[in-house]
């Protein structure tokens, strides 16, 4: 299932593809689907660790995925440059609970769930601005 | 430290990298300091020995253009009589002379012609140049390898000594060492600061791009030389601070999965973990004895200051809020710890007495204030405060009053204190892609604004008490 979606995104053929529609969004046990269709990463506003409604529904997602695969994740929380580093490192840790405490809250075990803050030091995205720093704001939660 | 769990990894490449490069001499272990230290004592010249007993100058500073001063200072070749003695002079006057411009409160005149220690001083000697001061100095080595060094400074317009005449004497490879002592003992005889050029800055070196970034706990000597990396870049490392006997350092380390706090012994290489448990620890700060440290710990993401006391490792709590309170730092008498909380929503800065008790903020003024810490002398509060877009290095009293910005950038942060309790340095990220963090100084006055050479991008300077 998995090598058949990305086919058909590499191919192009995405009109047909589209990710909501039942055919595809039909749960599967691969990763990718995870991280790519589900998504395994949430947003954040500015110095704020608050989860937003957009976010509340992948990490609903999430939940419903992990509950038929039984897997361990590590939530890794992370922030922005905006910040200092010892601030961004707690901000971090703030974000990943907000994401750990929904999960368990969507029906996911406690114990299947590990927590980590890389403040930010760990970037996705490298621009000096709004652009990049939005993107940096996250949680992204790591199958293992 | 029976009670700590030894990291199984150690590093011998540090190990063997300290036996040839510490172990010569650095007062490393405080019992065996008194052998290992560098010896001072004062000498006497032949014909006089009338010692200067005037209180230092005071620099005066113009207050509407805020501009020192500097004393002209000659400082020729110290003299050697050995091919290697004169070679060792040149680079101690080098050093000399490198510290006392780095300071801002001289020029110095190097070219200017030696003549033999055992001379007293002669105007005529300066050729009617405008120079204030005139250093003469001398070196010697014995057969063993250890190394003399010793000077005397003149007022080039009285002829006569300021101060008494100097010797230091220790361990060959400790001889830019005692280039930083002669240097700190002028600038405090004409300063009447502290000193603090023999001295060693810790900092996290940092290289590759923003998204792959590496990183490897560094230290180095106060002006650069020395420099010798303690990790392996591996895994990501932070805010590295010595411990006061300058035997430990401490740092936080992504090596375990999450960032903990490690104290990695000096002399042996070896890194210890902690013994908190499974939450994650950074930010650490010693307390003046070395006896505790302050750190923030995150327990189900919510970010307090804790204390371990660093004899039986027994940790406690020292506040208790549902904000993060982070970046704590002691103050000299080891009575209170500063720190950074948004308790209020927005990051202000607080004092607390260690024993516990009730905060008290100290920060006024608008913005978010970030990464305090206290100058050696106790009477100043160093800062970073974010403004808007802004970031800035400030300075306040201990009390809070009297808010000065000294530095506005894209960003600037995480400033500590010279020995001194003059100079402060800081992070400066600069603005861009791919751009990457440097150390630059500034003096509490606003002037003498320099970068501080890396090799690499270098960030979260430490800077430890001037060595014994």
């Amino acid at each position: 299932m998995c090598k058949i979606f990305m086919f058909i995104l590499a191919v192009g053929f995405l009109a047909s593809c589209n990710v909501n529609t039942a055919p595809v969004a039909a749960p599967s046990g691969g990763d990718s689907y995870f991280q790519n269709v589900i998504g395994d990463t949430v947003r954040f506003d500015e110095g704020s660790a608050a989860l937003t409604e957009k976010s509340k529904t992948i990490l609903r997602a999430q939940a419903e995925w992990l509950k038929t695969n039984d897997r361990l994740i590590v939530v890794e929380g992370h922030a922005d440059e905006q910040g200092t580093r010892n601030f961004n490192l707690a901000l971090g840790a703030e974000r990943a609970e907000a994401v750990r405490v929904f999960l368990i809250a969507e029906g996911v075990a406690a114990n299947r769930i590990a927590t980590v803050s890389y403040g930010r030091e760990q970037p996705v995205a490298s621009c000096a601005d709004e652009t990049c720093w939005k993107q940096n704001r996250r949680v992204q939660t790591v199958l293992i | 430290m029976a009670l700590l769990r030894k990291n199984v990894r150690v590093y011998l490449l540090s190990v063997v990298f300290f036996a040839i490069t510490l172990l010569g001499g650095f007062a490393l272990n405080a019992q065996n300091a008194g052998d290992e230290e560098i010896a001072s004592e004062d000498i006497s010249l032949e014909d006089t020995a009338v010692e200067d007993t005037r209180a230092p100058d005071v620099f005066e500073i113009d207050v509407t253009g805020g501009v020192i001063k500097p004393y002209t200072i000659a400082i020729p070749d110290f003299e050697g009589e050995a091919p290697d003695e004169i070679v060792l002079g040149q680079e101690i006057a080098n050093i000399v002379a490198q510290d006392l411009l780095n300071s801002g409160y001289f020029l110095t005149r190097r070219e200017i012609a030696p003549h033999s220690f055992s001379t007293r001083f002669n105007r005529t000697w300066l050729n009617n140049e405008p120079i204030d001061l005139y250093v003469s100095g001398a070196v010697s080595m014995n057969d063993m390898g250890a190394v003399e060094v010793k000077f005397r400074l003149y007022e080039a317009v009285s002829e006569s000594e300021r101060g008494p005449g100097l010797r230091f004497s220790g361990a060959g490879d400790e001889w830019r060492r005692m280039g930083h002592k002669v240097a700190d003992e002028i600038y405090t005889r004409m300063t009447g600061n502290p000193p603090y050029f023999d001295s060693q800055i810790a900092f996290v070196a940092e290289e590759g791009p923003k998204d792959a970034r590496r990183a490897a706990i560094a230290v180095m000597d106060s002006d650069g030389a020395n420099l010798r990396y303690l990790t392996d870049g591996q895994s990501l490392v932070l805010d590295p601070i010595l411990s006061p006997n300058q035997r430990d350092i401490v740092y936080t380390s992504f090596a375990g999965g999450k960032p903990s706090l490690v104290m990695m012994n000096m002399v042996s290489g070896e890194i210890y973990d902690l013994p908190f448990g499974d939450d994650m620890t950074f930010a650490p700060a010693y307390s003046p004895d070395g006896l505790q440290l302050a750190f923030s710990m995150s327990k189900s993401g919510n970010t307090d200051i804790y204390v371990m006391d660093m004899t039986s490792f027994d940790v406690k709590r020292l506040t208790s809020t549902k904000s993060i309170d982070t970046s704590p730092d002691f103050t000299p008498d080891g009575k209170k710890v500063v720190f950074e909380s948004n308790i209020t929503g927005k990051q202000q800065i607080y004092s607390i007495p260690v024993e516990g008790g009730k905060g008290t903020r100290l920060s006024k003024g608008n913005g978010r204030y970030a990464t305090p810490t206290v100058s050696p002398d106790g009477k100043r509060i160093a800062f970073t405060k974010i403004v808007g877009e802004n970031f800035h290095i400030g300075v306040m009293d201990i009390d809070g009053e009297n808010e000065v910005e000294l530095t506005t950038s894209y960003h600037d942060e995480a400033p500590v204190w010279a020995p001194n309790s003059q100079e402060i340095l800081f992070t400066r990220q600069h603005d861009g892609d791919d751009e990457g963090a440097r150390l630059y100084s500034i003096s509490v006055s606003g002037q003498n604004f320099h970068e501080v050479t890396t090799p690499s991008f270098a960030s979260y300077p430490y800077w430890s008490p001037v060595l014994q």
